[in-house]
Parts: structure tokens; C-alpha cells; sequence
């Protein structure tokens, strides 16, 4: 004899109220799908230029910051969920922007850099981002990216009401901005170096995955990944 | 398998998610003595609206608690009436924040970057005897901090945010 169990469907209207009930950070996690998208059409249509593909400086650093938005935003998404979660249910969407404002300053001042450095001859070779990502290999073994890494966890207390909501929501975000950027900046410097190649991005994601989404970061794992894409650019170089 | 729903109410039955309703707005210290402080508390205007006040689970969430020396426990009460000795309210009585580990988590080159403890306490029974008792005020929620038995001079212990919530 067998028995069923059923029960009455949930009404479709209540399930998506309920998902972004839960979800408020969806539009974060949009943005990280929009980001890689304007990244791969980029890519795409520049491909055939690789390292000497140039662009103004405005360029540079608009393509630098949709790269932050699509490489580092999916680290941070548990951030962006927790600073939801820790203010008041009108003020959610308000406080995750804040966070992304934050979030995002280190990443612009980085890429101001970067964008001036990519006005240099140099790095439009492929000897740069082999040395990049050397450097970012090197950089993963050192304490002060430990140190930046945990960084990255860290929690802040955040205002309920006011502009003091504000001001934590930012400063919690630019604090976890700022160790996003202090862990990452070799890796990313070289993927910018590589003119936003597919391959490079891919490559640096999933370093930084291997660092953040296992228990432990998968330090092998890393330095594999990390001195494949700089043997891959040396041999490009030669 | 997706829970029972009520077919009257669908989004009562979802599993609850927790709105926050109040929060301290500044960082704070407890230590060697009685320490009260008081919560403002906000109407909730999402999912939390969506529970009768019987059925509402209730969590006292103590964010970022950090001390650079080893601290005793601390006994939490809610809504002990201003000067009165907090001890002569047991009823009132929360839970206790145990402090083990609390400096390696405040230690900024550990594992969280310093950012301390977070403790959730459950105090949806005391938030019934309250409401039963017409002793909860829906603007201001008194927290009165009490340490426990210490062998040395209590330090002085930081508490980054308390905050309430409603599911």
C-alpha cells in the first residue's frame, strides 16, 4: 500500500515575494551577471588585439571597474546579504547600495592606476601581465595577503537610522573594498595588463574562488592557477 | 518537499525570515558593574508584519563584541525597571553572553580580521511574559548587562551593536 502526501501549491506570486524577501541582494548578483557580460563582449570583439589593444584612459578605467564589478563583487555578495540583513526592511536596498559605493572607491582609486599605467608602452606587451601574475603568485605567500584576506570577513556595526546608516554602510563596504583590494591588486593589475583577456579573467576568478569559497583557501590550488596564467603570458612573450 | 501551506495564507506558512526592528546606534562598553542601555525600536513593516504577536520568534543579536583581555561571562535581562538591582528580577532574566574566545576573535590579524563575537539569543518566552504582561514597550526595549563572577578586575568589554529582530 502506498500513501501520498500532498499539499497545495504555494501561488507563484507569493514564491518570487518570498525569493526576493530573501534574496534582497539580487540586484548585486545581476550586476556581477552584467558585468561579466559587458566583459565577454569586450573581450569578444577585441580579442585579436590581445596585449596591444589600446584605449583611452576613460576606457581603461570604466572596463577596469565592470572587471572589479564581475571578478571581485561575487566575493562580497555575503557582505551585501549581510548588511541587508542587519538594517531595517526599508532601508535594505539603500544599505547595500551604500556598501557597493564603499566597495567600489578602493577598486576606482586602484584603477586610476592602472588606467595611467596602461598609458605606458610596456604594458602592452606580453612580458607585463607574465610578471603580474608572478608577482600575484609571489603576493599569495606573504602575511600581508593573509592578513587581507581575513580582512575580507570582517563585520562592522552598522546605524539603524540616519545619516550615521549611511556613513557604516559605506565604510563597512570601503573596509571590505580596501582588503578586497590589498589581497587582489597583483592579480588584478595583470588581468588588466593581459587588455581584459577572457582567458585571464577566468583564470583570476577562479584563483580568488579557490581562495574564498572552499573552508580553507586552497593555497595549492592558487599558486597553480596563478603561475599557469604567467607561464602561459611568458610563453606568449617569447 | 516544500512545507505544509496553509491555503488561506500562503506567506504566513513560508518558513519565517528575520526583519530587524531595533538597534543600538553607536558602539558601547560593559564591564565591572551594571551596565544598562536602551534600544529604539521601529514598527516592522516587512515579513514580521506578517505573524501574529504570539506566533513571533524573537533573537537579541549582540554584533562585533570585542575585549583585548579575558572577560567573565555576562547576564542579559530585558526591561529591568531603571535602578532596580537586576538580580531581584529573575524572571526577567535572558540568557548569559559567554565570552570564551573572545580576544583570539578580537585579535585584527586572526581569522575575522578582528571583528569579534556575534551572539543570537532566543527571547521570544521572555517577549511573551513581557507582552503578557503589558511590559513591552514597542519603542524602547531596556538590555541591563551584569557580570559574572570574575577572580580579577572585570575589563572593559565593547559591544559593536545590539540590535532585535522579529521572524
Amino acid at each position: 500500500m502506498s500513501s501520498v502526501i500532498t499539499y497545495p501549491r504555494v501561488p507563484t506570486g507569493v514564491t518570487v515575494q518570498y525569493f526576493f524577501w530573501l534574496h534582497p541582494e539580487w540586484w548585486s548578483v545581476a550586476l556581477c551577471w552584467v558585468a561579466w557580460a559587458v566583459m565577454l563582449l569586450h573581450s569578444w570583439q577585441y580579442a585579436g588585439h590581445g596585449v596591444h589593444h589600446r584605449m583611452s584612459f576613460a576606457q581603461e578605467l570604466i572596463y577596469w571597474m565592470w572587471m572589479a564589478a564581475a571578478m571581485m563583487l561575487p566575493f562580497a555578495i555575503d557582505a551585501v546579504r549581510l548588511t541587508a540583513a542587519r538594517s531595517l526592511w526599508e532601508r535594505r536596498h539603500r544599505a547595500m547600495a551604500g556598501f557597493l559605493t564603499g566597495f567600489f572607491a578602493p577598486w576606482l582609486l586602484l584603477g586610476i592606476a592602472a588606467a595611467g599605467l596602461r598609458e605606458l608602452s610596456w604594458t602592452h606587451s606580453y612580458v607585463a601581465p607574465a610578471l603580474g601574475f608572478l608577482a600575484a603568485a609571489l603576493w599569495q605567500r606573504t602575511s600581508i595577503h593573509r592578513r587581507a584576506f581575513n580582512a575580507c570577513y570582517r563585520t562592522q556595526p552598522l546605524a539603524p537610522l540616519g545619516w550615521q546608516a549611511d556613513r557604516d554602510c559605506v565604510r563597512f563596504g570601503g573596509t571590505i573594498g580596501a582588503a578586497c583590494v590589498r589581497s587582489c591588486w597583483p592579480l588584478m593589475l595583470a588581468c588588466a595588463f593581459t587588455g581584459h583577456s577572457l582567458i585571464a579573467m577566468m583564470g583570476g576568478m577562479a584563483v580568488g574562488a579557490a581562495e574564498r569559497w572552499p573552508y580553507r583557501p586552497r593555497t595549492r590550488a592558487m599558486l597553480a592557477a596563478t603561475l599557469a596564467l604567467a607561464s602561459y603570458y611568458a610563453v606568449l612573450a617569447v | 518537499m516544500q512545507p505544509p501551506t496553509d491555503p488561506k495564507n500562503p506567506r504566513k506558512s513560508s518558513p519565517p525570515i528575520p526583519e530587524m526592528v531595533g538597534a543600538t546606534s553607536a558602539p558601547f562598553y560593559i564591564g565591572p558593574g551594571v551596565t544598562q542601555i536602551s534600544l529604539p525600536m521601529h514598527p516592522p513593516t516587512g515579513p514580521a508584519l506578517l505573524r501574529d504577536l504570539k506566533e513571533r520568534v524573537v533573537t537579541l543579536q549582540f554584533e562585533n563584541v570585542t575585549s583585548d583581555k579575558a572577560a567573565p561571562n555576562f547576564k542579559v535581562y530585558l526591561n529591568v525597571p531603571p535602578g532596580d538591582d537586576p538580580e531581584r528580577h529573575p524572571e526577567l532574566f535572558a540568557e548569559t553572553l559567554a565570552t570564551f574566545g573572545l580576544v583570539e576573535s578580537s585579535d585584527p590579524l586572526g581569522e575575522h580580521g578582528g571583528a569579534g563575537k556575534t551572539f543570537k539569543l532566543g527571547v521570544t518566552a521572555l517577549f511573551g511574559l513581557l507582552t503578557a504582561k503589558k511590559d513591552w514597550d514597542s519603542q524602547n526595549l531596556r538590555v541591563t548587562f551584569v557580570p559574572g563572577y570574575w577572580d580579577a578586575p572585570v575589563p572593559r568589554v565593547k559591544i559593536g551593536r545590539v540590535s532585535l529582530y522579529f521572524s
